[in-house]
């Protein structure tokens, strides 16, 4: 039987497993995206905020 | 040098999403003046109080890769019942005219009892009769909110009593910048810190999110944890919902709804993984805390309806991509 050890701060279930991964980084290991091509996405996002924030006060305000 | 300046983009992006929406508060305030006021302050915490309540009920279950699609029903079905029993006796429309005036502790415990059972319906379909928690909370939505609809006869409920509207909208020594709703809400966060740091429940609950077969095997009684977490969620949605009625004043069936996926977005934001096995409860206020800031900051700038809805799930999708990226950089 496995057994749970829980280190300070550490909240996973690692059981001294060397191999062991975190299950949320399992998931994204299968994302096909670099860094650089999600840094790209991020800034599109920001951009895409800062745009809708705008039209969206600019309409509320009856100014377009 | 370099690795200050790297550890300094670092903080940026793992930040970035709170960061902005902190910038767009800053830069409204400098728009609006009246945005920075102690009444806008006081509205922020009133606001936060609750759906950080409700948040925290959700968490657990997304901590243990759930979810609770009927958190926000639960909460509208809690402020009828809660708004019917404490409503003001010389009040012509009162639900029920021969009820005596039943002290508020009574009430709150008695509906946070009420809606465990809730919670344990929840928690049984899923745990035990292994139905997927999407479809099992997304059936108990509908079921409370069609319950919400026969209890209310679909018509609003006001009248309600002072005593019980004063919980919502008084501060402690009257001090505006210390509602009695933050300070209902640092309790309970106190508590659920308390629960998932230092309770083996709250450590069972992070393992069962992590890898919930390895956690079954460790010896783990899986599906009383499933059983516990959801009822404890039901009982924050029923305190949620009694301070969300006080709060509007008067309720309808509609109140508190699409609550659940504030709750979820606050939590995503505040770092809380809907693949499991990761969220703190601190993350869990700073994430409902921002979007209700953005929220107010958008009123402020009377941005339209439509553009805000657009604007909140661009912040979702960000927290998101954000996220990724700092797992994707680790590899």
């Amino acid at each position: 039987m496995l057994k749970l050890e829980f280190k300070d701060g550490d909240l996973q279930m690692s059981n001294d497993d060397p191999n062991y991964v975190d299950p949320k980084e399992k998931i994204y290991e299968k994302v096909p995206l670099s860094v650089k091509q999600l840094d790209k996405i991020i800034i599109g996002l920001i951009i895409a905020f800062v745009v809708f924030f705008a039209i969206g006060a600019l309409k509320g305000n009856g100014i377009i | 040098m370099t690795k200050n300046k790297s550890n300094f983009g670092n903080f940026l992006l793992n930040n970035a999403v709170i960061i902005l929406m902190i910038l767009s508060a800053v830069v409204v305030g400098i728009l609006r003046p009246n945005f920075v006021s102690g009444y806008n302050f006081k509205n922020l915490i009133s606001n936060t109080a609750v759906r950080f309540i409700i948040a925290l009920g959700v968490s657990g279950t997304l901590i243990m890769k759930c979810t609770d699609l009927s958190a926000g029903r639960q909460v509208g079905l809690a402020a009828c019942i809660a708004a019917t029993l404490l409503q003001r006796s010389d009040y012509a429309q009162k639900v029920f005219p021969n009820l005596p005036d039943l002290p508020i502790l009574v009430v709150v415990i008695g509906l946070m009892l009420a809606f465990s059972i809730l919670g344990l319906i929840n928690g049984f379909v899923i745990a035990v009769l292994k139905v997927p928690a999407f479809i099992a909370t997304l059936g108990m939505q509908t079921i409370v909110y069609g319950a919400c609809l026969v209890f209310t006869g679909a018509q609003p409920i006001g009248g309600l009593r002072q005593d019980y509207t004063e919980i919502a909208s008084g501060s402690f020594l009257k001090i505006q910048m210390i509602p009695y709703l933050g300070i209902i809400a640092l309790v309970v966060g106190v508590f659920m810190w308390f629960l998932y740091n230092k309770t083996p429940h709250g450590k069972y609950i992070y393992a069962i999110g992590g890898n919930e077969n390895s956690a079954e095997v460790s010896g783990i009684n899986t599906t009383k944890v499933k059983i516990l977490v959801y009822v404890t969620a039901s009982m924050l949605y029923a305190l949620g919902g009694f301070l969300l009625g006080g709060k509007a004043g008067g309720t309808s069936a509609s109140l508190g709804m699409s609550y659940e996926l504030i709750a979820i977005a606050g939590c995503t934001i505040g770092g809380v993984s809907t693949n499991g096995g990761i969220g703190k409860v601190g993350g869990i206020l700073v994430g409902v805390m921002v979007f209700e800031l953005l929220k107010i900051a958008m009123q402020f700038m009377s941005v339209t309806t439509a553009y805000t809805y657009i604007v909140q799930g661009i912040v979702i999708i960000t927290a998101v991509a954000l996220d990724i990226r700092k797992y994707v950089a680790k590899k």
